[in-house]
């Protein structure tokens, strides 16, 4: 761009000095000319006058024959001779004449001039043969013809003075071709300043569309700094350590994370390659990494799946996750590695790993705590109830009735635990005895549920309303352990004297899940209690009010949750109670 | 009337390790009229022990036993001990009632596949216990015919 505009540029200076040197060589050479033609006017001026000396001589004959020859332009010279001839009173001598006159010498030529005459002529011969040269012509004029005498001798005197000054002549001719060249020069000027007019405006315009041109680079070249600016900018100030790196690995670009992550100084890091930052063990099978990159440059992960170490200048590795970007430049293909140290990240996925692990030991040594004790516990209140009956069977008579009464409350507090601890068991189950999931047709659930509580729900009276209900995908039993602890719970706690009333209905959610109703028109509770029915062993009512243990809702709870679902309860004293249960589809 | 006989002549091996169950075991027995000879092993290498021992001793000893099978017993279990005596060429033609207070569905799956020929949980009243001796008196000892 800058070369052609210089070009351009002196090509025009050039061309505008050669026409200011073309001109001055014209008006120079002008002057030269003129002073030439001054001199060579002045030799013109002697041949015109050698012509006109002709034509006064036939001006001088014409005058006295024919006035109008005056008016030819054309010399003609068989005319002139014929004139010539007719008067009879001049004869030409000299080179081009004689040639002539050879022709028409028969011409005689009378009267010869007389001697006045030759006198004067040849008085004046020096005169004519300096204005002549070479005195090429001659001239002879009627001597006899007292009526032209005097005038030819006026005239020729006149003329010869007249034409012996040069000067006179030179000015007069110098005055026309002065005339002449100052038109030329004119038209130079004019010329001249039109070349220059559009030379000034051409190279106004080159040198705003220069500038226009060089003021836009600047702009552009501000525009690319302020970017490259903010790159940096952004470079700096990102929370990752980032590398930029060339094809063959040459370290580019680093910011001041990737300073303090590989403790090397930025001088140090640039220039430098990439593989050093990179533990020996992993070293060698990285350039063949960074081809493969440069083969196909696609923002990723690097060694995804894989735990990265970087080399630090201290020989300390330090484990890293690294996304690659590649990057265009005028130099060519880069890759920008943003690279982040995970060091506490691992730590705090190892510490909850470990707490993971723990928890989860934890968790089975808990369940099988639960089995064992479950089944332990039962062991004891086996034999104390075995051992209570042995003994109201055989000792009855030797106890008394007192005793009789407090071994049966005994047995019953052993049934009463037993009952406890299986329930326990029941609910520990949920998790531990867990089958997979399958489509589970939930109206089929019911409809089983209802035909295992048959007795019941004819014993209460029962009015069980089943809307369609979804197929989810879940572990079969324990949808059915769900509907019937809650149409069951709905039977139990019916108000005295009515019929139990059930609706089951269902609707789909938005988020791929569904929501299912059970609503019974039974005792209901006190709204504060809703979160209490649900934890293990809570109850509301004595035992002599309502049978149970209080596990029922718990199980229901623990079933709903294991499906990733939820279960609350809405209800008031004597109001019903909705158990809404959301559950995923899937 | 000789079938009855021999079926009277049949012991019943009991391994069982607790002492009070073993105790209302022979109470329900009693109770039951069972005129059985009984032989109680407290464990599974106990159980093997006698039978090794007892083994050639009788003609059709396999003709003679009835084992009663605790399955949670010390040093070897009755699971074990189970799979031991039906992989036992000598042996697993006996017939092996396992009597326990497990109700996990898996020991019975497992007890049946290991080759027990009945499964029974141990009851909580001592009336239950009596009706069962008495069914057990009545099936093994009366109808069944043992090889």
């Amino acid at each position: 761009m800058k070369g052609f505009q210089v070009f351009v540029a002196s090509m025009f200076l050039i061309a505008l000095i050669t026409i200011g040197l073309f001109n001055v060589s014209l008006v120079s050479s002008q002057r030269v000319v003129n002073d030439f033609t001054i001199i060579n006017i002045v030799s013109r001026q002697k041949q015109l006058v050698q012509r006109y000396a002709k034509e006064v001589l036939l001006y001088i004959n014409r005058d006295k024959i024919n006035i109008n020859f005056l008016s030819t332009s054309t010399y003609d010279l068989n005319y002139t001779k014929s004139i010539l001839l007719e008067s009879n009173t001049a004869l030409i001598e000299g080179k081009e004449v004689t040639k002539i006159f050879e022709k028409t010498e028969k011409v005689n030529l009378s009267p010869a001039p007389t001697e006045e005459i030759k006198i004067a002529l040849i008085n004046h011969k020096n005169t004519l043969e300096n204005l002549f040269e070479k005195g090429e012509a001659l001239l002879f004029l009627e001597p006899n013809h007292p009526q032209y005498k005097n005038k030819i001798s006026e005239f020729l005197s006149a003329e010869v003075e007249a034409y012996k000054s040069a000067d006179t002549i030179g000015s007069l001719y110098d005055e026309y071709f002065t005339n002449n060249s100052k038109r030329l020069l004119t038209l130079q000027l004019i010329i001249t300043i039109l070349f220059l007019l559009v030379g000034f405006f051409f190279i106004i315009f080159l040198v705003t569309s220069r500038n226009r041109l060089q003021s836009e680079l600047k702009q552009i070249t501000k525009e690319i700094k302020k970017q490259e600016d903010r790159f940096r900018i952004v470079v700096e100030a990102a929370p990752n350590a980032i590398i930029m790196v060339g094809k063959e690995g040459k370290i580019t670009l680093v910011n001041k994370q990737a300073e303090s992550l590989f403790e090397y100084p930025r001088e140090e890091l640039i220039g430098m390659t990439i593989e050093n930052l990179i533990p020996k063990r992993f070293r060698e099978k990285h350039p063949e990494h960074r081809k493969g990159f440069f083969a196909n440059p696609t923002p990723r992960a690097m060694g995804a799946g894989r735990d990265l170490y970087g080399l630090t200048k201290n020989g300390k590795e330090v484990p890293i996750e690294i996304g690659l970007n590649p990057i265009v430049t005028e130099s060519g293909q880069f890759v920008l590695a943003s690279i982040v140290n995970i060091t506490e990240r691992k730590r705090i996925e190892e510490a909850l790993k470990t707490t993971i692990e723990k928890l989860a030991i934890s968790n089975s040594e808990l369940e099988s705590f639960t089995v064992i004790a479950s089944h332990d516990l039962q062991e004891p209140l086996r034999k104390i109830t075995a051992f209570g009956d042995r003994l109201e069977e055989l000792c009855a008579n030797s106890i008394g009735e007192k005793g009789i009464d407090y071994l049966q409350r005994m047995k019953s507090a052993a049934k009463r635990m037993r009952q406890l601890i299986d329930d326990l068991l029941l609910l520990s189950r949920v998790t531990t005895k867990a089958n997979p999931y399958e489509k589970v047709d939930l109206n089929e659930v019911v409809k089983e549920v209802i035909a295992d509580l048959e007795s019941r729900i004819e014993e209460s009276n029962g009015d069980i309303n089943i809307k369609i209900l979804p197929t989810i995908n879940a572990d079969r039993v324990q949808m059915h352990q769900l509907f019937q602890n809650l149409i069951s719970n709905a039977l139990k706690y019916k108000k005295e004297y009515s019929q139990a009333v059930v609706n089951i209905d269902s609707k789909h959610l938005e988020n791929n899940s569904v929501e299912i109703t059970v609503s019974d028109n039974g005792i209901g509770f006190e709204e504060q209690y809703s979160d209490l029915i649900f934890k293990p062993f809570q109850r509301l009512h004595t035992r002599t009010e309502y049978e149970g243990s209080g596990i029922g809702l718990a199980i229901c709870k623990k079933i709903v949750n294991r499906h990733k679902g939820t279960i609350t309860a809405k209800s008031a004293l004597n109001k019903g109670t909705d158990f809404t249960i959301i559950l995923p589809l899937n | 009337m000789e079938k009855e006989e021999e079926k009277k002549t049949i012991t019943i091996v009991i391994a069982e390790d607790d002492d009070d169950d073993y105790e209302l075991m022979m109470e329900a027995f009693k109770e039951a009229h069972l005129v059985n000879k009984t032989h109680r092993v407290k464990d599974g290498v106990e159980l093997m022990l006698y039978l090794h021992d007892n083994f050639g001793k009788k003609q059709n000893f396999w003709e003679s036993v009835l084992i009663l099978l605790d399955l949670n017993m010390p040093r070897k279990d009755g699971r074990e001990v189970l799979k031991e005596i039906k992989l036992n060429s000598d042996f697993k033609k006996l017939p092996i009632i396992i009597l326990t207070t497990s109700k996990a569905e898996e020991d019975i799956l497992r007890s049946y596949n290991d080759g027990a020929n009945s499964y029974i949980r141990k009851p909580v009243e001592f009336g239950e216990l009596l009706e069962i001796m008495k069914s057990l008196k009545k099936y093994w000892l009366e109808i069944v015919s043992l090889p």
